[in-house]
């Protein structure tokens, strides 16, 4: 159970403060909370170094132990999202993985509301929404309801007009009836003039790749992402042509569970609006045999080491990338002509001891490199199999001295790319029909495969 | 990204950042002064809607003063008045601010007081979600005046007909139990266990759940009577529910269940036995080798738990000479071909490391594990379960495919703790734990924690899925060094070995020094996993593990030598060289190890060159004796100037151990012998006192480890080495000495004790300064035992667990994924640890619904509670919902159980006799709040007539005490049956008072009886009273007669459609149906609403689970008039074969018609996973309503009415045919006198429900005559009858 639940800002403001079980937790956990968490900022100063996720700082873990002021002692379970940090401070035994799956919903619920990302700005300019909301998520340190769709009907998501005319109230005023009902997901009574619902199949691939090329590990996670807009209580039915290649999966609490196990298709009354419907992992022997659609090959010259210590050296990086046409991607009928990839970035942070970067050249796209977070960011943008495209950079740096224990570290790049129409594991679907109401919408459904955490190892 | 093209929403996005300062930023600024605040609050009029804007802006502003820290308490007398604004946003708001300052000084909690009456209002609003706001508020208030009108306030809403407003009252529980006193305490308990055992909304339950865990986490066997419902609707609970259910459900498991033989010995657990890699293997091997234990110190590298390696090359390929024995049935229970895989793998072996593990995940059971026959079990493993205790687990397995990795967690924690260890379940979990830990970083951090505590025990489940575990670059610090922890111990097979040891290659020259330190470990761990892996797969993979192994040892070297600016890099490589060395050396003399590039004798020349270097800086006056260096270490001492680094005090303690086990071994110990085997005896012994030359000298400034560590190899050197060494005993009796008078007790002990047994062999002969204060020993002790002592061949330093020391076993350690288990010690003492597995299985009639024994159960403490809070607890006291049925009578076919049930309790029944005078009698209410039962009262003395010593209802009264000795015994302020009963006697229309219970569940057991028999619950009494006082008091029979107040069956499913399950329903009408429509929370006496008795029967050989009746979407604009309120009979959770169940369906339609068939309402009727859709279409003659007539009245009335309104048919009709029963089985109508016996003659009325016209039937022998206004019903009526007729 939460006792109470903080939000701090990027600098450790305290941004919204609620206590559920009438103990008035005191700031001081916030601080210690900070203090350790400004000690371990990482060197990218808060700036995504090398994928999209926010990395704000370190090393603190998600489980703390806080001496409480006259409270004995209390954990704090926090979790970092768009650089707020989410903390849940619990007083006694309680499932971490709840808190942590609470807070992160929380924060869903917040960019479902506010849009993304859902960060400071955002959360001032709606704070009183957020306090609303929480009220409604929270009771007695239990999360209460949850669904997008209840709180939806609940409390309305802030609009131009309701900020405009300060007197009009977010509180709806009809009180929902979704919640009563069997289905807490599903808002009753939507009515839309046009009937649609988009199903997108996302397949990120998560790979470590080394200098050569080889690939050491993969895997490829999917995700079915659904658009909904469909009146009154639609059933749907999915089915995909070739289910086998799905090995595990989890669902939207709307799917029913047991059809899946029997018949292998996916039944379910949809929420409305945007839901992940599921996600899986294909087989094995799909990931295993991957062949990334790109490559990037770096090569790091640190220089000849000086012999007295502690000075500066020059370095050289030297990137070669493009996309291989061995890709062992399952494109879908849809597509023609050559693979092109799209949104190609390479991202290389480098070593925290660099002083400043020089001679920076590329032969395609665009490069920038970031001061601050020492990440040289690489934007090749559309790319095909018939281009080539390479970049140097020297670099600066003071080289560590002996017995410092600070090493270069052997910096791993990320790559970032998507190639729509594509699929890895070649999972499609079959069918998707409508049952329950009359009507028959506008059904879309399409492949992306993209990058997860796919990285270059250069060491 | 859909309609981006839409002008609308260009429109607003330019809107939108136009307004973007609009926003509620505005309040966090200092521009607005809190006396501005404070004034504005002061003249808005809370009931003036036009002032919202202005409470708004104050409201904001105080709540973003909150958020800044600022205490705005001072506000407190401004916002208490604004608690009645209209506005529901600003109340929200003003709830949120009150909530926070209630308690916070004696001036709020008086000015609290002002704002109780509001939140009281809000309790009986028509708004379910304002009665849920105003408790949750209400409830939150912790002041403790008002305390029992919040109990109040959360026993009337456990009884609401909402359920969310039930699962609000429900998490109020929690809220109020730390303040209340034992009886009050007691009394939420019971409310507790009301709302678990007679609610099946899980919306309720799951909070009821989350209540019990707060309220009383030990009392387990308060779940006897719900566990079947729990077990059944767990996968309905919502996501967070599920969790704390699952955990609770692992306790009950434990206390209530015996431990299954396949927990401990299940398939999985058996493969996994085998192969686990622990430490006492190592002991037993080396019992071969004549291990003795002593006390003397082996370097222990304290920080040592696991090692590893850089630039570890891979071992040579040696080709696989054992063809690999496929298990008939692979881990995974989905593999289909195996001899395929055998054949990959052979060629694998020689491949590349890629398609190696592809192999081994696919194929990862040891070939060790081909003679457990693992599939044979395999099926069967939970046969030997408790019924129970296999349904428990089976309805939470399904949830492993949750989305939210909490659920998922506790499932596999219940399955591991309480399961069976079957390959099939184990598989399971590891494939859904891999899974969810792919999720945000901070879940990742508490699944891979799980996993390593999990891995250690049941590797196999995760030995498919080694990749994921590799470190990527962004893991964050701490989720690093858990995979690395769970890739050392999940390298159990060679493969696996190589890929492992590869990876390590590239982590040791990591930038974090912890992780860095931790993969060098891992190195020495897997070095020594690597022999007993190899061990057990063939008498020849000795060889295969010692080329591992030095491997290993060459990686080390590589890397103490390159990362030589990093010296705990350095020491950590030293340390492992050294236990890699000794694992080398452990059984050469058994098996010498070939080591064709003297890997061995590089390791320790680096070991020495460090060692002396490091030892050489650390000398007081580092200058003195520079030269002496260049000197003694002839070939080295060039070097030493680019060795450059210290190593760190651990490292030296290991490296001095090392060097002297090659120094001093002679002749005949198991030894390094062939490493210094190019070292002459002289050279040997001038490295030897150079060494102990250092050692002496920097002794003084030497850390405890290495301390003890020189003593050690001091005193070994006294013992070995035999004459003509006079200038080395000198040294090393001055070590000893200076150790004797060492600050550090522990050093001055072993030195001391060293002395004395030197001492005690005569072998101390130069510096005995203090020796004889030594305590002596007076044994003469020989050479020859000494030097056993302190030489012999020790076993080695390893990195692997202690078999028996299972660290996840349950005894001292926590249950993986628990807070506690990640902070290392019991969470405020809130951790409820596992219960032992219980003696037996306990029997599973506890988890029958018994009625006897709930009774027992509650009515005790119910009875302590008695007078001292009766003015609160009298009212609302039995909280059962609308759908739920918990009478103690519902399964007595014979006689009314009510009765019987009274009988076993004289006592009750002798109150009994002294209440039921009082209706007539002047009763005093104690409180305000229960004028409504004065009315009541008053209602039953209108009715009654003279009853309390009418002996002819002695059945009746005894059913009335019997149902108040259910409750509470303080029966005066009248318990909702008593009332019900009272009025049936009263009426005097009620002979028998089994007839008062007709309904009940058929054929003896459903399990759970929860499922609505309705007519035998107990209503809350505030419904109760509505119905007394809203209907009109003597228009009918005002007792419930379900065969009198109810038409024919219909079939609604025929058993042939829906695999043997029937079902029928049939209307009800009058009093019964009153009381039904008002328990169901539909509108009483609304021409609208429709009750239909379903009859659920199972008519085939098997069961159905989860019968249940859904409301399906039925399209807006028809001519078809669709229901607006749907209330579904509570879900069946199992029907066995041959048993009926039944249940009510209220359906409020949105309008009456007088149509035939226009009212329609479509419903699914869903059975475990089919379901068969039906049409509930009452017809005219279902929904006509009663009337009243005379005789005379009747006749006029129909004599008035001719032509179109006047339908006649000819008809032959015998008196001797029940016409009567027929006629009211079709229609709804009432009978007017009644002389068919005598006169042939039969007079029927109803009101149609939209117009309300009267309906006139007449039916003699020859003739029916149906008469009516509306001339379109007529034909339709008489239609009904003709029907009825034939």
């Amino acid at each position: 159970m939460i006792q109470s639940l903080f939000i701090l800002s990027p600098t450790g403001e305290v941004l919204i403060e609620r206590h559920f079980r009438g103990v008035v937790t005191s700031r001081s956990v916030c601080d210690t909370f900070w203090d350790r968490a400004s000690e371990s900022i990482n060197h990218h100063g808060g700036v995504s170094a090398i994928s999209d996720h926010e990395e704000l700082y370190d090393s603190v873990p998600p489980v703390m132990e806080v001496p409480g002021s006259d409270q004995g002692t209390l954990y704090v379970i926090s979790c970092l999202r768009d650089g707020l940090s989410y903390l849940a401070v619990c007083p006694a035994e309680v499932s971490p993985l709840l808190i942590l799956e609470f807070l992160h919903r929380v924060a869903d619920i917040f960019v479902d509301y506010f849009g993304f990302p859902a960060d400071e700005s955002a959360i001032k300019d709606n704070f009183s929404t957020v306090y609303q909301l929480l009220e409604e998520m929270v009771d007695y340190g239990w999360p209460l309801t949850t669904e997008p769709n209840a709180l939806k009907a609940m409390i309305r998501p802030p609009t131009v007009m309701s900020k405009l005319l300060q007197s009009t109230t977010v509180v709806s005023d009809e009180l929902p009836s979704g919640t009563v009902s069997n289905m807490p997901w599903r808002t009753a009574d939507v009515s839309y003039s046009q009937n649609e619902i988009y199903v997108d199949i996302v397949e990120e691939v998560d790979a470590i790749v080394d200098a050569s090329g080889a690939v050491i590990s993969s895997d490829v996670s999917g995700s079915i992402q659904c658009q909904c807009q469909l009146s009154g209580v639609p059933d749907l039915l999915l089915t995909f042509k070739d289910p086998t290649i799905i090995d595990d999966w989890s669902f939207h609490p709307c799917v029913r569970y047991s059809r899946y196990e029997e018949d292998s298709v996916v039944s379910f009354v949809p929420p409305d609006g945007n839901f992940e419907l599921m996600s899986y992992r294909i087989v094995p022997e799909k990931v295993r045999s991957l062949n990334p659609p790109v490559f990037c090959h770096p090569k790091w010259n640190y220089g000849d080491r000086s012999t007295t210590s502690g000075d500066m050296r020059t370095g050289r990086v030297t990137l070669h990338a493009g996309v291989t046409t061995l890709s062992s991607l399952v494109f879908s009928p849809s597509h023609k002509g050559p693979v092109v990839v799209e949104d190609f970035c390479v991202n290389i942070p480098f070593p925290r001891q660099t002083r400043s970067t020089s001679n920076l050249r590329v032969d395609f796209g665009t490069a920038v490199y970031n001061e601050a977070a020492k990440v040289l960011r690489w934007n090749l943008g559309k790319m095909d199999a018939s281009k080539k495209a390479s970049l140097t950079c020297s670099f600066s740096f003071v080289s560590p001295k002996v017995g410092e224990e600070e090493a270069l570290d052997p910096p791993h790049l990320s790559l970032n790319w998507k190639i729509p129409l594509a699929s890895v594991s070649g999972l499609t679907v079959s069918g998707l029909s409508v049952t329950r109401e009359s009507y028959h919408p506008y059904k879309g459904v399409r492949n992306i495969a993209k990058s997860g955490i796919f990285q270059v190892r250069c060491s | 990204m859909w309609n981006a093209a839409d002008p609308a929403t260009v429109l607003h996005q330019q809107l939108a950042s136009a307004l973007s300062t609009m926003g509620d930023a505005q309040y966090w600024e200092e521009s607005i002064s809190p006396a501005t605040i404070k004034q504005s609050l002061l003249e808005a009029d809370p009931s003036n809607p036009h002032h919202t804007s202005t409470f708004l802006r104050a409201m904001k502003w105080l709540l973003a003063s909150i958020s800044k820290g600022r205490n705005v308490s001072e506000f407190y007398p401004h916002v208490v008045k604004c608690v009645g604004v209209i506005n529901l946003e600003v109340r929200k708001m003003v709830y949120m601010y009150l909530v926070q300052y209630a308690d916070y000084d004696t001036t709020t909690r008086e000015l609290s007081l002002l704002s109780i009456n509001s939140f009281q209002r809000g309790l009986a609003d028509a708004e379910q979600w304002i009665r849920a706001l105003a408790l949750r508020v209400l409830t939150s208030i912790r002041i403790p005046d008002i305390l029992q009108i919040q109990i109040l306030g959360v026993q009337k809403c456990a009884s609401d007909r909402s359920p969310y407003v039930r699962k609000c009252a429900a998490n109020a529980l929690s809220k109020l139990a730390p303040r209340c006193d034992e009886l009050q305490f007691t009394l939420l308990l019971e409310l507790m266990q009301q709302l678990l055992q007679d609610d099946s909304n899980t919306m309720v339950l799951t909070s009821a759940l989350i209540a019990f865990t707060e309220l009383c986490p030990d009392q387990l066997h308060r779940l006897h009577p719900c566990f079947h419902k729990i077990c059944h609707l767990l996968t309905d609970f919502d996501e967070w529910g599920q969790v704390v259910t699952i955990d609770l459900l692992a306790r009950y498991c434990r206390q209530f269940f015996q431990q299954p033989v396949a927990w401990k010995e299940g398939t999985a657990e058996r493969i996994d036995r085998q192969r686990r890699v622990r430490r006492t293997l190592i002991t037993i091997e080396k019992n071969n080798t004549g291990t003795e234990h002593t006390a003397a110190a082996v370097p222990t590298p304290s920080l040592a738990e696991t090692s590893a390696a850089a630039g570890v090359q891979l071992p040579p390929r040696i080709p696989q000479k054992i063809k690999r024995r496929v298990v008939k049935k692979g881990f995974y229970s989905d593999e289909e071909d195996e001899s395929t895989e055998e054949e990959v793998y052979a060629e694998d072996t020689n491949g590349p490391a890629l398609p190696i593990s592809k192999a081994f995940r696919e194929n990862p059971v040891s070939a060790v594990t081909a003679s457990a026959s693992p599939a044979v079990l395999e099926d069967h493993e939970d046969s030997e379960l408790a019924p129970d205790h296999r349904l428990l687990l089976q309805s939470a397995l399904p949830l492993l495919k949750s989305r939210n990795a909490g659920v998922v967690l506790a499932v596999c924690s219940l399955q591991y703790y309480c399961g069976v260890s079957s390959i099939k379940v184990r598989a399971a979990m590891g494939k859904a734990l891999v899974r969810i830990h792919r999720d945000r970083r901070e879940i990742q951090y508490v699944v891979l924690t799980s996993i390593r505590t999990l891995a250690k025990e049941c590797p196999s489940a995760f030995a498919p899925f080694l990749h994921d575990f590799l470190v990527k670059a962004m893991d964050p610090p701490f989720t690093r060094l858990i995979k690395l922890d769970i890739l050392s111990s999940l390298a159990l097979e060679p493969s696996a070995i190589q890929l492992v040891l590869k990876e390590l290659g590239s982590y040791v020259r990591h930038g974090d020094r912890r992780f860095a330190c931790a993969a060098i470990q891992a190195v020495g761990k897997i070095a020594e996993m690597a022999r007993i892996v190899h061990d057990r797969r063939d008498k020849m993979g000795r060889d295969e593990a010692n080329t591992i192994a030095l491997n290993c040892l060459h990686g080390l070297l590589t890397l103490s030598q390159t990362v030589d600016h990093r010296p705990a890099l350095v020491g950590e490589s030293i340390i492992v060289m050294q236990c890699i060395l000794q694992l080398l050396r452990s059984d050469s003399d058994v098996q010498p190890v070939k080591d064709p590039n003297h890997v061995q004798d590089r390791a320790v020349h680096r070991i020495l060159l460090l060692l002396v270097y490091t030892l050489s800086k650390k000398r007081d006056e580092p200058a003195i004796d520079a030269g002496s260096e260049d000197e003694d270490e002839d070939a080295d001492a060039s070097k030493l100037q680019s060795v450059g680094v210290s190593l760190p005090a651990p490292a030296v303690a290991s490296a001095l151990w090392v060097i002297g086990e090659c120094l001093l071994s002679n002749q005949k110990s198991v030894s390094f012998s062939p490493i210094f085997g190019k070292y002459s005896v002289e050279e040997r012994a001038e490295l030897r006192h150079e060494l102990l030359r250092l050692v002496a000298k920097a002794f003084p400034v030497l850390h405890d480890c290495e301390k003890e560590q020189s003593i050690h190899f001091a005193t070994r050197l006294l013992l070995t080495e035999s004459n003509g060494i006079t200038e080395e005993e000198k040294i090393c009796e001055q070590i000893l000495s200076l150790g004797r008078l060492d600050v550090n007790p522990d050093v001055r002990d072993q030195a001391r004790m060293f002395s004395g047994m030197i001492h005690a062999g005569g072998r101390l002969k130069h510096d005995l300064d203090g020796i004889e204060g030594l305590p002596l020993i007076q044994r003469k002790l020989e050479k020859e035992q000494m030097q056993r002592m302190f030489t012999h061949a020790r076993p080695q330093v390893s990195f692997l667990p202690v078999e028996g020391d299972m660290t996840t076993s349950e005894s001292g350690a926590f249950r993986f994924g628990t807070l506690s288990s990640m902070v290392g010690h019991k969470a405020r003492n809130a951790y409820v640890e596992l219960p032992p597995w219980a003696a037996e299985n306990s029997p599973s009639s506890l988890r029958e619904r018994d009625p006897n024994d709930k009774k027992s159960t509650t009515s005790l403490p119910n009875e302590k509670l008695g007078a001292p809070n009766s003015q609160f607890y009298n009212d609302g006291d039995d909280s059962d919902s609308d759908d739920s049925s918990s009478s103690s009578s519902s399964n007595d076919d014979d006689s009314s159980s009510s009765s019987s049930s009274s009988s076993d309790d004289s006592s009750q029944q002798s109150s009994s006799s002294v209440l039921l005078p009082m209706p007539s009698g002047s009763i005093t209410q104690p409180s305000v709040q229960n004028n409504t039962q004065q009315e009541k009262l008053n209602l039953l003395s209108l009715n009654g007539g003279d009853t309390s010593d009418d002996s002819s209802s002695a059945d009746d009264s005894s059913s009335s005490s019997s149902s108040s000795s259910e409750s509470s015994s303080n029966g005066e302020q009248g318990r909702p049956n008593d009332q019900f009963d009272l009025i049936s006697m009263n009426t005097g229309r009620q002979p028998h008072a089994n007839d008062l219970i007709p309904m009940h569940v058929t054929g003896v057991s459903l399990n759970d009886n929860y499922f609505g028999v309705a007519n035998v619950s107990l209503p809350s009494v505030a419904d109760d009273l509505k119905g007394l006082v809203l209907s009109p008091p003597v228009a009918g029979p005002t007792d419930q007669n379900w065969e009198r107040d109810s038409g024919a069956w219909i079939q609604l499913v025929r058993p042939e459609h829906a695999g043997g399950l029937s079902v029928q329903g049939r209307y009800l009408r009058g009093f019964t149906k009153s009381q039904q429509v008002q328990k169901l929370g539909l509108t009483v006496d609304k021409p609208s609403v429709v009750c239909l008795q379903l009859r659920f029967e199972n008519r085939s050989p098997g069961v159905f689970r989860r019968i249940r009746v859904l409301q399906r979407s039925q399209p807006v604009g028809s001519s078809i008039i669709r229901p607006r309120l749907f209330v579904p009979p509570p879900e069946i959770d199992l029907l066995e074969a041959g048993k009926q169940a039944e249940g009510i369906l209220g359906i409020d339609f949105m309008e009456t018609s007088d149509r035939d068939g226009s009212m329609q309402a479509k419903v699914d009727i869903k059975y475990g996973t089919g379901g068969i859709p039906v049409e509930i279409k009452p017809s005219i003659g279902d929904l006509l309503l009663p009337c009243q007539r005379s005789v005379s009245e009747f006749d006029t009335a129909m004599a008035r009415l001719q032509g179109f309104q006047r339908v006649e048919l000819s008809v032959q009709l015998d008196t001797g045919v029940p016409i009567q029963d027929r006629i009211l089985g079709a229609a709804s109508l009432t009978v007017v006198g009644s002389d068919w016996s005598s006169n042939g003659v039969l007079r029927f009325v109803g009101t149609l429900p939209a117009s309300g016209d009267p309906v006139y039937i007449l039916i003699t022998t020859s003739k029916v005559t149906v008469c009516c206004d509306h001339a379109l019903v007529v034909s339709n009526i008489l239609n009904i009858i003709k029907r009825a007729l034939q």
